[in-house]
Protein backbone atom coordinates (compact mmCIF):
# COMPACT_ATOMS: atom_id res chain seq x y z
CA UNK A 1 0.00 0.00 0.00
CA UNK A 2 1.37 3.12 -1.17
CA UNK A 3 1.63 5.82 1.70
CA UNK A 4 -0.76 8.26 -0.35
CA UNK A 5 -3.16 5.62 -0.35
CA UNK A 6 -2.59 4.85 3.53
CA UNK A 7 -3.04 8.13 4.09
CA UNK A 8 -6.68 9.05 1.85
CA UNK A 9 -7.70 5.52 4.25
CA UNK A 10 -6.74 7.04 7.45
CA UNK A 11 -7.90 10.49 6.50
CA UNK A 12 -11.48 8.80 5.61
CA UNK A 13 -11.49 6.71 8.99
CA UNK A 14 -10.45 9.68 11.13
CA UNK A 15 -13.76 11.91 9.40
CA UNK A 16 -16.07 8.89 9.82
CA UNK A 17 -15.14 6.81 12.76
CA UNK A 18 -16.22 10.12 15.07
CA UNK A 19 -19.36 10.02 12.77
CA UNK A 20 -20.28 6.42 13.76
CA UNK A 21 -19.29 7.46 18.05
CA UNK A 22 -21.24 10.60 17.41
CA UNK A 23 -24.05 9.24 16.04
CA UNK A 24 -24.44 6.43 18.40
CA UNK A 25 -24.12 8.63 20.83
CA UNK A 26 -26.64 10.99 19.63
CA UNK A 27 -29.30 7.74 19.40
CA UNK A 28 -28.55 6.78 23.09
CA UNK A 29 -29.24 10.79 24.39
CA UNK A 30 -32.12 11.08 21.91
CA UNK A 31 -33.95 7.84 23.78
CA UNK A 32 -33.29 9.49 27.17
CA UNK A 33 -34.94 12.50 26.87
CA UNK A 34 -38.50 13.27 28.40
CA UNK A 35 -40.50 13.92 25.69
CA UNK A 36 -38.48 11.41 23.20
CA UNK A 37 -39.63 10.41 19.72
CA UNK A 38 -38.82 6.77 20.44
CA UNK A 39 -36.82 4.64 22.70
CA UNK A 40 -34.15 3.31 20.93
CA UNK A 41 -33.61 -0.53 21.17
CA UNK A 42 -30.33 -2.37 20.05
CA UNK A 43 -31.42 -2.82 16.75
CA UNK A 44 -31.97 0.43 16.33
CA UNK A 45 -28.20 0.98 16.63
CA UNK A 46 -27.37 -2.18 14.73
CA UNK A 47 -29.39 -0.52 11.72
CA UNK A 48 -28.10 3.02 12.40
CA UNK A 49 -24.71 1.23 11.94
CA UNK A 50 -24.93 -1.00 9.00
CA UNK A 51 -26.54 1.83 7.03
CA UNK A 52 -23.55 3.83 8.12
CA UNK A 53 -21.22 1.48 7.27
CA UNK A 54 -22.76 1.26 3.78
CA UNK A 55 -22.86 4.58 3.38
CA UNK A 56 -19.14 4.44 4.30
CA UNK A 57 -18.40 2.17 1.32
CA UNK A 58 -20.63 3.73 -0.70
CA UNK A 59 -18.24 6.92 -0.26
CA UNK A 60 -15.28 5.33 -0.39
CA UNK A 61 -16.41 4.20 -4.05
CA UNK A 62 -17.28 7.93 -5.25
CA UNK A 63 -14.05 8.88 -3.78
CA UNK A 64 -12.00 6.80 -5.73
CA UNK A 65 -14.25 7.61 -8.77
CA UNK A 66 -13.52 11.17 -7.87
CA UNK A 67 -9.95 10.92 -8.11
CA UNK A 68 -10.21 8.65 -11.08
CA UNK A 69 -11.74 10.77 -12.91
CA UNK A 70 -9.72 13.92 -12.24
CA UNK A 71 -7.38 11.73 -14.55
CA UNK A 72 -4.36 11.79 -12.60
CA UNK A 73 -4.52 15.52 -11.64
CA UNK A 74 -4.03 15.94 -7.62
CA UNK A 75 -7.17 16.88 -6.19
CA UNK A 76 -5.78 19.54 -3.85
CA UNK A 77 -2.72 21.73 -3.32
CA UNK A 78 -1.46 24.92 -1.50
CA UNK A 79 -4.24 26.90 -2.83
CA UNK A 80 -7.04 24.28 -1.25
CA UNK A 81 -4.92 24.65 1.83
CA UNK A 82 -5.90 28.53 2.13
CA UNK A 83 -9.44 27.77 0.92
CA UNK A 84 -9.67 25.24 3.82
CA UNK A 85 -7.95 28.00 5.90
CA UNK A 86 -10.39 30.57 4.71
CA UNK A 87 -13.97 28.03 5.76
CA UNK A 88 -12.26 27.41 8.85
CA UNK A 89 -12.26 30.80 9.94
CA UNK A 90 -15.18 31.96 8.55
CA UNK A 91 -17.25 28.60 9.50
CA UNK A 92 -15.85 29.11 13.19
CA UNK A 93 -17.20 32.32 12.86
CA UNK A 94 -20.91 31.06 11.58
CA UNK A 95 -20.91 28.30 14.18
CA UNK A 96 -20.45 31.21 16.89
CA UNK A 97 -22.85 33.48 15.72
CA UNK A 98 -25.54 30.90 15.17
CA UNK A 99 -25.27 29.71 18.33
CA UNK A 100 -25.27 33.01 19.82
CA UNK A 101 -28.13 33.58 18.16
CA UNK A 102 -29.97 30.22 19.00
CA UNK A 103 -29.00 31.22 22.75
CA UNK A 104 -30.81 34.33 22.40
CA UNK A 105 -33.89 32.95 21.02
CA UNK A 106 -34.19 30.32 23.24
CA UNK A 107 -33.53 32.99 25.87
CA UNK A 108 -36.38 35.08 24.34
CA UNK A 109 -38.74 32.12 24.03
CA UNK A 110 -38.09 31.25 27.86
CA UNK A 111 -36.37 27.97 27.51
CA UNK A 112 -33.85 27.37 30.54
CA UNK A 113 -32.68 24.42 29.96
CA UNK A 114 -31.42 22.32 27.20
CA UNK A 115 -31.60 18.29 27.32
CA UNK A 116 -28.50 16.85 26.55
CA UNK A 117 -29.74 15.09 23.57
CA UNK A 118 -30.49 18.34 21.53
CA UNK A 119 -27.16 19.52 22.07
CA UNK A 120 -25.53 15.93 20.53
CA UNK A 121 -28.60 16.62 17.70
CA UNK A 122 -26.86 20.21 17.45
CA UNK A 123 -23.43 19.13 17.68
CA UNK A 124 -24.35 16.27 14.56
CA UNK A 125 -25.67 18.67 12.16
CA UNK A 126 -22.03 20.91 12.52
CA UNK A 127 -20.19 18.16 12.48
CA UNK A 128 -22.05 16.72 9.41
CA UNK A 129 -22.35 20.42 7.52
CA UNK A 130 -18.90 21.30 8.26
CA UNK A 131 -17.38 17.81 6.59
CA UNK A 132 -20.04 18.48 3.44
CA UNK A 133 -18.55 21.69 3.39
CA UNK A 134 -15.14 20.86 3.34
CA UNK A 135 -15.91 18.64 0.82
CA UNK A 136 -17.23 20.55 -1.38
CA UNK A 137 -14.57 23.65 -1.02
CA UNK A 138 -12.04 20.47 -2.11
CA UNK A 139 -14.12 19.97 -5.14
CA UNK A 140 -15.26 22.58 -6.47
CA UNK A 141 -12.45 25.37 -5.73
CA UNK B 1 -16.40 47.63 -10.01
CA UNK B 2 -17.87 43.85 -10.33
CA UNK B 3 -18.60 42.66 -6.53
CA UNK B 4 -16.56 39.58 -7.32
CA UNK B 5 -13.21 41.62 -8.15
CA UNK B 6 -13.33 43.10 -4.65
CA UNK B 7 -12.28 39.97 -2.98
CA UNK B 8 -8.46 40.15 -4.77
CA UNK B 9 -7.97 43.27 -2.98
CA UNK B 10 -5.35 41.95 -1.08
CA UNK B 11 -3.48 40.92 -4.60
CA UNK B 12 -2.93 44.55 -4.68
CA UNK B 13 0.03 46.70 -3.09
CA UNK B 14 -0.73 49.99 -2.68
CA UNK B 15 1.78 52.62 -3.27
CA UNK B 16 2.29 55.94 -2.27
CA UNK B 17 0.88 58.99 -4.16
CA UNK B 18 -1.72 56.93 -5.26
CA UNK B 19 -2.03 53.37 -7.76
CA UNK B 20 -0.82 50.16 -6.54
CA UNK B 21 1.25 47.24 -7.60
CA UNK B 22 0.19 44.24 -8.94
CA UNK B 23 2.17 40.92 -9.72
CA UNK B 24 0.92 39.65 -13.04
CA UNK B 25 2.67 36.50 -15.02
CA UNK B 26 3.28 35.42 -18.52
CA UNK B 27 2.51 31.66 -17.72
CA UNK B 28 -0.38 31.21 -19.82
CA UNK B 29 1.69 32.62 -23.07
CA UNK B 30 4.87 30.79 -22.19
CA UNK B 31 2.99 27.37 -21.77
CA UNK B 32 0.89 27.87 -24.94
CA UNK B 33 4.05 28.37 -26.77
CA UNK B 34 5.08 25.09 -25.80
CA UNK B 35 2.21 23.53 -26.88
CA UNK B 36 1.70 21.75 -22.70
CA UNK B 37 -1.77 21.77 -21.76
CA UNK B 38 -3.31 22.71 -18.27
CA UNK B 39 -4.05 19.32 -17.30
CA UNK B 40 -0.63 18.13 -18.42
CA UNK B 41 1.43 21.15 -16.46
CA UNK B 42 -1.29 20.36 -13.20
CA UNK B 43 0.29 16.55 -13.48
CA UNK B 44 3.72 17.40 -13.78
CA UNK B 45 3.95 19.88 -11.00
CA UNK B 46 1.57 18.24 -8.48
CA UNK B 47 -1.21 20.97 -8.30
CA UNK B 48 -5.03 21.15 -9.32
CA UNK B 49 -5.71 22.50 -12.98
CA UNK B 50 -8.02 25.26 -11.19
CA UNK B 51 -4.74 26.42 -9.25
CA UNK B 52 -3.00 26.98 -12.76
CA UNK B 53 -6.24 28.65 -14.04
CA UNK B 54 -6.59 30.95 -11.37
CA UNK B 55 -2.44 31.55 -12.04
CA UNK B 56 -3.17 32.65 -15.47
CA UNK B 57 -5.78 34.99 -15.03
CA UNK B 58 -4.29 36.61 -12.35
CA UNK B 59 -6.60 35.68 -9.29
CA UNK B 60 -3.99 33.44 -7.05
CA UNK B 61 -0.17 34.68 -6.45
CA UNK B 62 1.72 31.32 -6.05
CA UNK B 63 3.84 30.60 -3.46
CA UNK B 64 7.76 31.20 -3.68
CA UNK B 65 7.75 27.17 -3.74
CA UNK B 66 5.77 26.79 -6.45
CA UNK B 67 6.49 30.03 -8.48
CA UNK B 68 10.08 28.42 -8.27
CA UNK B 69 9.17 25.15 -9.43
CA UNK B 70 7.00 27.09 -12.47
CA UNK B 71 10.28 28.62 -13.30
CA UNK B 72 12.00 25.33 -13.50
CA UNK B 73 9.35 23.62 -15.53
CA UNK B 74 8.75 26.30 -17.90
CA UNK B 75 12.90 26.83 -17.99
CA UNK B 76 12.96 30.49 -18.27
CA UNK B 77 14.30 33.27 -15.88
CA UNK B 78 12.23 34.90 -12.88
CA UNK B 79 11.41 38.08 -14.92
CA UNK B 80 10.59 36.77 -17.83
CA UNK B 81 7.28 35.18 -16.21
CA UNK B 82 6.76 36.87 -13.18
CA UNK B 83 6.79 40.98 -13.00
CA UNK B 84 5.06 43.75 -11.21
CA UNK B 85 2.89 45.92 -12.83
CA UNK B 86 1.85 49.55 -12.16
CA UNK B 87 -1.76 50.41 -12.04
CA UNK B 88 -2.75 54.16 -11.33
CA UNK B 89 -6.61 53.44 -11.82
CA UNK B 90 -8.50 51.46 -9.66
CA UNK B 91 -9.21 49.14 -12.58
CA UNK B 92 -9.05 45.78 -11.94
CA UNK B 93 -7.93 44.14 -15.21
Amino acid sequence: MTVKKRTAILSYLFVNIPLFVGGNFLLYFLGKMEESIKNFQITDYLWFNLVGIIGVFIGAILMQWIFKKKDDVPIGDERTIIHLKNYTVILLYGILFISGLLLLTLYFFGVQTIEIGWLFAYLAIIFILTIFGALAIILLK
Amino acid sequence: MHAKQNLFFLLKIRIKGGGYLRVKNRVREIRKKRGITQVQMAKDLKITRQTIHAIETHKYNPSLELALKILDYLDVPLEEIFFLERRDQEDDR
